[in-house]
């Protein structure tokens, strides 16, 4: 009883963990959103007959002295889902993929230019919720 | 002796076929009133006949200039023209919001501290950002299709400790 009691804390723990994971990398690109130099949108797509949300994608576009902070968010939530960081030549992608019962989450950064103040360097961020549809 | 030089002067054009409308009333009246000159007598009957034919049928109204609409009914109609395309703009920009409504309500943009809601000005931004968004979502689904894989697994472990144990073994 007690290993049952016990292994439920754990799991509720790690779920309230997973509930609280996601919204670091929302707060931080809601964050950046009031920024000079950057641009935030919100698209809400719904199905035109029931009016129901079936996705929401927010983007971000900052200057690159701005990554730090969503990278750091990016490392915060590796654990909650699939996480995985690509490097070429000039680019850093950063893609983390959270799948829930209700919902998929799709995360990505993007950071171009190697040097913070390059003219051409800043950073995308986008987060793409995708409600399940129930059947 | 003036008279019958003018009229002479004016058998000599109607002959050729050069006298005015004025000139052959001109001869009309002249032979229809008693003639006295005895030359000019011969031509009476003649002149008679012609002139009768010519006077005597209703004169051609001369042709009416076409009439033409007023500028003020110009300017009507071209207004009725315009309010009516800027009708119908009108009602299709409302009626194409509506279904952005439908479709995108929610959707708002935030640049440099400005926020838009206009759905009309979003449009071409929201297409773009969603075709992105499916692009991200293409490259995305591998690793999804590996997320549900596992999480089908676990489902199918019965005993709690066991499917912890997995699941510790897969966050690895």
């Amino acid at each position: 009883m007690k290993k049952l009691i016990s292994i439920l804390l754990i799991a509720l723990a790690a779920a309230g963990r997973t509930a609280c994971a996601q919204n670091s990398i929302d707060n931080a690109m809601e964050m950046f959103s009031t920024l000079g130099n950057s641009t935030y949108k919100s698209i809400v797509e719904r199905d035109p007959k029931t009016h129901k949300v079936i996705k929401v994608v927010k983007t971000l576009e900052t200057r690159r002295q701005n990554a730090s902070k969503l990278v750091n968010a990016f490392e915060k939530e590796a654990e909650s889902g699939s996480y995985t960081v690509t490097t070429t030549d000039n680019t850093t992608e950063y893609l983390l993929t959270v799948e829930t019962s209700r919902q998929n989450r799709i995360y990505a950064l993007r950071i171009n230019g190697r040097l913070p103040h390059a003219s051409n360097s800043h950073c995308l961020a986008t987060a793409i919720i995708k409600i399940k549809q129930k059947e | 002796m003036k008279d019958r030089e003018h009229i002479l002067l004016l058998l000599q054009k109607f002959e050729e076929g050069e006298t005015t409308l004025q000139e052959e009333q001109e001869l009309y009246a002249y032979f229809n009133s008693p003639v006295t000159d005895s030359q000019l007598l011969s031509y009476r009957d003649m002149m008679l006949d012609y002139l009768s034919i010519s006077c005597a049928a209703p004169q051609q109204a001369a042709p009416t200039p076409k009439k033409y609409l007023s500028v003020g009914r110009w300017l009507t109609a071209t207004a009725a023209c315009v309010l009516l395309i800027v009708g119908a703009a009108s009602v299709f920009r409302h009626l194409e919001y509506i279904q952005l409504e439908n479709r995108y309500g929610g959707s708002y943009m935030v640049e440099n501290g400005c926020r838009i809601d206009n759905l009309h000005q979003l449009k071409n931004i929201i297409a773009n950002t969603l075709s992105d968004a499916t692009r991200l979502e293409a490259q995305a689904a591998p690793a999804l299709d590996i997320h549900q894989t596992e999480q089908e697994l676990l489902e199918q472990i019965s005993d709690p400790g066991q499917r912890q144990y997995i699941r510790q073994l897969l966050d690895e």
